[in-house]
């Protein structure tokens, strides 16, 4: 279709869906009362069940944990995907790292990031162990924890050059430590299979409300989701940045 | 049994792990040959599942929270015998797809992990009785087929067919979230059985209608029915042979067995009232996508992009049993499933023989061909006679001659296509002259699939079986009692009696075979005479055969106007 | 007021897939893709939240006070891990695309053969 028949067969399209839509929306109920049968009952089970204060994370790993095993495989997925897709391909070469448009100065890495960079790193990654270990007790959890540490990692390539982040984080090393976080999950799953009554039964001491050693399970499962969503971020942005810097089309074949 | 029910899921998820992590160190063989026994003893669990789950719900809570009053608080995998035949259906096209794929060079580790978390996805998907976790299983299955369409990433067409699939159907994946927070709004639950309890006891209204729509859209984009079918034609057309195998054998029936689940244990007890009206207008989707995909592969060249469009119409033809929403029917769209999609999964490892990089055998493929021609025009004894036989029986007597039509149609069409690829091959000139002994894998995968085929059609009972198992699906009221545990009182078991067949499957059979025979020979008579197909016929075509990513959201959007304006029509 | 969030998430979804369809840059498309998936998450947390209620952490607040429903917000957290994920392999996608045909034009991809 060219474009103008495109855009006005979508226009009228999208004010079918728009009337649809809205027609829905208008019958949801109003803004701020906040029905829901499973939403009233988790809010008061989870601290006397479970000795969880953040029931998102109490839903997310212990009511529904299946589901965010889900979720962490679908991540797993997209990295392993990621890293098919921009993997070299046999018409590839890896080059130094050089600027491609030629004829323009680069500056190098001026003092102030490099050192401002380095020094963030520590923090964060200590900032990104607290949310991960904390994930039961106030707003935070695996997920969040493992993003902020990967943000430590890439702290290091913003400081310095894109060898050192090579050499600091070996490829392989990185994919053992996601595939370890992943398989970690199925295997706390298959504990309380083999244990407990279910499959991710919680079956941990549930501790003092409000300690670190609380909610079972939920701590463990924490850090192997922390472990798998940092190596994976890690991953990720490896895979991203060797494909814009290093990796060229063989000459003469573009 | 209930034991057993997670395992299906955590064994490949843990697979898929292992070969992540060890991929670097492994040989590939050894990789590949663990895949294989994953795939294997899935599909044995599966299949103790059928059996395990005859004569009751298997159900799974994890996480061991029961429901009480009704009320689930976490998530459970309710397996009736449908399910389970649908995950069996998953774990036999995986290990179809991962033996096809064994003598490419291309199938390294991480392709084999992402091959696992399809298969893991797939068979939660069918397991589960949450709608949320469904949609997990979903985006896990799509996630994982996006990148092995795009494996081979020097090849642009294969990217842009994975660009292509990842947009339209993650734009299907959040109009299916929406539908789920509408109904999350309206009935505050998660699970399949609670929604449906506290639908059914409510009147219905445009909320309940456009969660409908958008919920259905968002898996019929999965199942490529027309007009969302644009993303498979350049996916299965580009990606290589065995992940189009995932595709067409398992990946489209699986989103019609989404929409007909959660139609039946959410939306059937409120819908009830409008049936009649409801049941046209998704017929009138079923039936186009039938015909248009039908036309669309007897017009295409291109012969995996022809398979492509074969496949899209025969999604139709599934579609028509899940539309009917009646017992009979349900029972014909899995016994077609299983068989048409099996016969499908043959169709293309034969595609990937006929062009091998190391061993090409063109002719071997053509018999392969000619053989799924006949399953796919429905010819007694292969089992695609009974899903379409079943299916006609689920039909209305004012309905049921124009279902006839469509059916007898469609497949006769797609049958001449297919027919005439095998032609075409049987003539080429480019012939394995070296090793004679190696590079057979895709033929005895083909012939296994199609032997099963074959087989199921032939062994006593499938039908009433099929039947048995769309009844329980089709009971909501006893599906809550059982999933929630509630006393039974009032759900009085449906017994629908087995239809009959007679000999008229295998008349329509003959008939099928002898006109798709006679046009692709006439077809091809006429090329080889020089007769150019007309510009006139191929120019209208074009629209519905747009490469182009605007043009797919743009039709999703129409078309879900559309869909939604017929329902909201239905339920007045 | 009432159902103002609800409209604002409409608008959200109508507009992403506008953008995607009128779109000439493949970046760009993703983008309006992760917009049409940004007005699932407004709709998901304007379902659940209630007025006068404070977050669902009890770490800090006595138990039995009104929090705001936490499944939404759970189911929120998948959908926004599910939603990045899904991106970051578009664009991986679009890197390859730009790398190998020298364009980031859809109409010029849709044009190219296979």
């Amino acid at each position: 279709m060219t474009t103008r028949v495109r855009q006005l067969v979508f226009f009228l399209g999208a004010l079918g869906l728009a009337a649809l839509v809205v027609s829905a929306f208008v019958r949801l109920p109003h803004f701020g009362s906040g029905f829901s049968i499973d939403g009233a009952q988790l809010g008061a089970l989870s601290v006397p069940q479970r000795h969880i204060t953040d029931v998102v994370t109490a839903i997310n790993f212990d009511y529904r944990g299946v589901d965010t095993m889900g979720e962490e495989f679908i991540f797993f997925a997209a990295v392993a995907a990621v890293g098919l897709v921009l993997r070299p391909q046999p018409d590839e070469v890896v080059r130094a790292e050089v600027d491609a448009a030629s004829g323009r100065w680069v500056p190098p890495t001026s003092d102030a990031v490099r050192v401002l960079g380095l020094a963030l790193v520590g923090p964060t990654i200590l900032f990104g162990l607290y949310i991960v270990a904390h994930g039961h007790l106030t707003p935070g959890g695996g997920f969040q924890g493992g993003v902020v540490l990967a943000t430590g990692v890439l702290l290091v390539y913003l400081a310095g050059e894109y060898e050192h982040l090579h050499g600091l984080y070996p490829e392989q090393a990185i994919k053992v430590g996601e595939s370890v976080g992943a398989a970690g999950y199925v295997a706390i799953g298959l504990v309380g299979l083999i244990w407990g009554t279910a499959f991710l039964d919680n079956i941990g001491p549930l501790g003092t409300i409000g300690r670190l050693n609380s909610a079972g399970l939920v701590p463990l499962i924490d850090v192997a989701v922390g472990v798998e969503v940092a190596a994976g971020f890690v991953l990720l942005l490896t895979a991203f940045l060797r494909q814009a810097i290093v990796l060229r089309v063989r000459e003469g074949e573009q | 049994m209930s034991s057993l029910a997670p395992l299906p899921v955590a064994i490949p998820l843990i697979a898929a792990a292992v070969l992540m992590g060890l991929g670097h160190w492994v040989p590939v063989r050894l990789a590949r040959l663990f895949a294989v026994v994953v795939s294997l003893s899935v599909l044995v669990l599966c299949a103790v599942l059928v059996v395990g789950s005859r004569h009751s719900l298997v159900l799974h809570w994890f996480g061991g929270w029961r429901p009480e009053a009704g009320v689930a608080l976490g998530v459970s995998f309710a397996i009736d015998q449908f399910g389970a035949a649908g995950a069996t259906l998953a774990a036999l096209i995986v290990l179809a797809a991962v033996v096809t794929w064994l003598g490419s060079d291309e199938l390294d580790a991480v392709g084999l992990a992402l091959v696992m978390t399809t298969l893991a996805a797939a068979v939660g998907f069918c397991l589960t009785g949450d709608i949320f976790n469904l949609f997990v299983f979903f985006e896990l299955m799509s996630v994982s087929v996006f990148g092995l369409v795009a494996i081979d990433a020097s090849h642009v067409g294969a990217i842009r067919g994975a660009l292509q699939m990842a947009v339209s159907n993650s734009v299907g994946a959040f109009f299916v979230l929406m539908g789920i927070a509408l109904l999350y709004a309206r009935t505050g639950a998660l699970n399949l059985a609670q929604m449906g309890n506290a639908l059914t006891s409510r009147r219905s209204d445009q909320l309940v209608v456009t969660a409908l729509v958008l919920i259905a859209v968002g898996f019929l984009v999965k199942a490529a029915v027309v007009p969302f079918h644009f993303w498979l034609a350049d996916a299965a057309g580009t990606a290589p042979a065995p992940v189009a195998m995932l595709l067409v054998g398992m990946v489209d029936s699986l989103g019609l067995y989404a929409v007909a689940r959660i139609y039946w244990t959410v939306f059937s007890g409120i819908s009830a009232p409008h049936i009649h009206a409801l049941r046209l207008v998704l017929l009138v989707v079923a039936g186009g996508t039938a015909l248009l995909g039908a036309a669309l592969a007897w017009e295409e060249a291109r012969p995996r992009r022809r398979l492509a469009y074969v496949s899209i119409s025969h999604t139709g033809l599934m579609l028509l049993g899940v539309a009917l929403l009646d017992p009979n029917g349900l029972a014909g769209f899995g016994v077609y499933a299983v068989a048409d999609g099996a016969t499908k999964a043959a169709l293309f490892a034969a595609a990937h023989g006929a062009d091998h990089p190391k061993h090409p055998r063109p002719r071997a493929a053509a018999l392969v061909l000619g053989v799924g021609a006949l399953a796919l025009a429905g010819l007694p004894p292969f089992a695609t006679a009974l899903g379409k036989g079943l299916i006609e029986h689920g039909a209305s007597t004012s309905t049921r001659p124009v279902l006839l039509a469509v059916l007898w149609f469609s497949s006769t069409l797609t049958a001449a296509a297919v027919i005439g690829m095998a032609l075409e091959w049987w003539n080429h000139p480019m012939e394995a002259a070296q090793s004679q002994s190696r590079g057979w894998g895709w033929a005895a995968v083909s012939g296994a699939l199609l032997a099963v085929v074959a087989a199921w059609g032939v062994v006593p009972g499938v039908a009433r079986a099929a039947v048995r198992a769309a009844d329980g699906l089709t009971n909501r009221a006893a599906y809550a009692a059982a999933v929630l545990a509630t006393p039974a009182a009032g759900t009085r078991p449906r017994q629908t009696p087995t239809p009959g067949l007679g000999v008229e499957p295998l008349l329509l059979g003959l008939a099928a075979v002898l006109v798709a025979t006679g046009l692709a020979v006439e077809r091809r008579r006429r090329v080889s005479h020089g007769h150019e197909p007309s510009a006139v016929m191929t120019q209208p075509w074009t629209i519905l055969k747009s490469r182009s990513i605007g043009d797919a959201v743009t039709w999703l959007t129409v078309g879900t106007a559309l869909l939604g304006a017929g329902v909201t029509l239905a339920f007045r | 007021m009432n159902v103002l969030p609800y409209l604002v998430a409409a608008w959200l979804l109508i507009i992403g897939l506008w953008g995607i369809i009128t779109s000439r840059n493949l970046v760009h498309l993703v983008v309006c893709v992760s917009v049409v998936q940004s007005s699932t998450y407004l709709l998901l947390l304007a379902i659940g939240y209630r007025s006068h209620a404070t977050a669902p952490v009890f770490a800090d607040i006595p138990l039995g006070r009104s929090v705001v429903d936490p499944v939404v917000q759970a189911l929120c957290l998948t959908d926004v891990v599910v939603g990045a994920t899904v991106t970051a392999l578009l664009l991986a996608f679009v890197l390859q695309v730009h790398k190998r045909t020298g364009s980031l034009d859809p109409e010029q991809l849709a044009r190219m053969d296979d």
